[in-house]
């Protein structure tokens, strides 16, 4: 029986090892070392002449593929930052923008610098949750504190009109009225 | 056999391509290369990369911005560029 071609090996693997294979090529590992790991990694015997074939045939696409990723990466990161108006200034998106894309389009990248961006992005998610408590707290206080004046409004008046009291004692006592005794 | 003419026009096809897939993103200089010598048989060697960028932007098909704080320019693609293609 005929041996298989060493391209059509290489055509044959299962996509992840494609996928693997494409990966040493595009980030620039002559042939010779691709040759020693796919021996090594998938037990398979190669040429160079079939891992050009197989080059022209997967990496050229891929590559054209990654490209796109990485532009609708960026494009992603933009939708996400765009959202929250006053959060960055145009320069900012931009240039958040701009980074997202040669980090995507960079096989070589940092994982962690890809995961740094995101984490940017996602904190000043986090940063507006709380600014919204904040302000919903702050609401609730006043909401509480208008309740109380209603419900003490005479002693305040007579407070206000003593005049044997100073503006600080006037405050105080006010105070003392709408909210108890301070905690220890 | 290609003329060198022939190939310089081939590689800055190849330029162009790759800018316009950027889709108005800036591409810095050394990934442009790389992708160059990927995608261009026989790869370019690095001057003749940088030759064919040169050249796109002295004629105004390719615009490069550089850093204020230094470093190699990014690149991308300019309307005539877009209408070369």
């Amino acid at each position: 029986m005929r041996k298989p071609r060493s391209d059509s090996k290489l055509m044959n693997l299962p996509e992840e090892q494609k996928a693997m294979l494409c990966d040493w090529l595009l980030s620039g590992v002559p042939y010779h070392q691709v040759r020693v790991l796919v021996k090594k990694e998938f037990s398979v015997s190669t040429s160079l002449a079939a891992l050009s074939g197989f080059y022209e045939t997967f990496c050229s696409a891929e590559l054209i593929a990654r490209r796109r990723r990485a532009v609708s990466t960026a494009d992603e990161i933009a939708k996400e930052v765009e959202s929250k108006p006053g959060r960055f200034d145009a320069a900012t998106i931009d240039a958040l923008k701009q980074k997202a894309f040669e980090l995507s389009v960079n096989p070589g990248a940092n994982p962690k610098d890809v995961k740094s961006l995101f984490m940017l992005v996602l904190k000043s998610r986090d940063q507006d949750l709380s600014e919204r408590n904040i302000e919903l707290a702050r609401e609730k206080f006043e909401f509480d504190a208008a309740k109380a004046a209603l419900a003490v409004l005479p002693e305040l008046r007579k407070i206000a009109t003593d005049r044997s009291l100073t503006d600080d004692d006037k405050l105080r006592q006010a105070r003392l009225k709408l909210f108890g005794d301070l905690p220890e | 056999m290609a003329t060198q003419e022939t190939r310089n026009v081939d590689g800055r096809r190849h330029v162009l391509q790759v800018l316009r897939d950027c889709d108005g993103y800036l591409l810095p200089e050394n990934s442009l290369i790389d992708q160059l010598r990927l995608q261009v048989a026989p790869a370019p060697t690095m001057s003749e990369a940088e030759e064919w960028i040169r050249w796109l932007d002295s004629n105004g098909y390719i615009a490069g911005i550089r850093s204020e704080l230094g470093g190699a320019p990014k690149w991308k693609i300019t309307d005539k560029g877009k209408l070369a293609l």
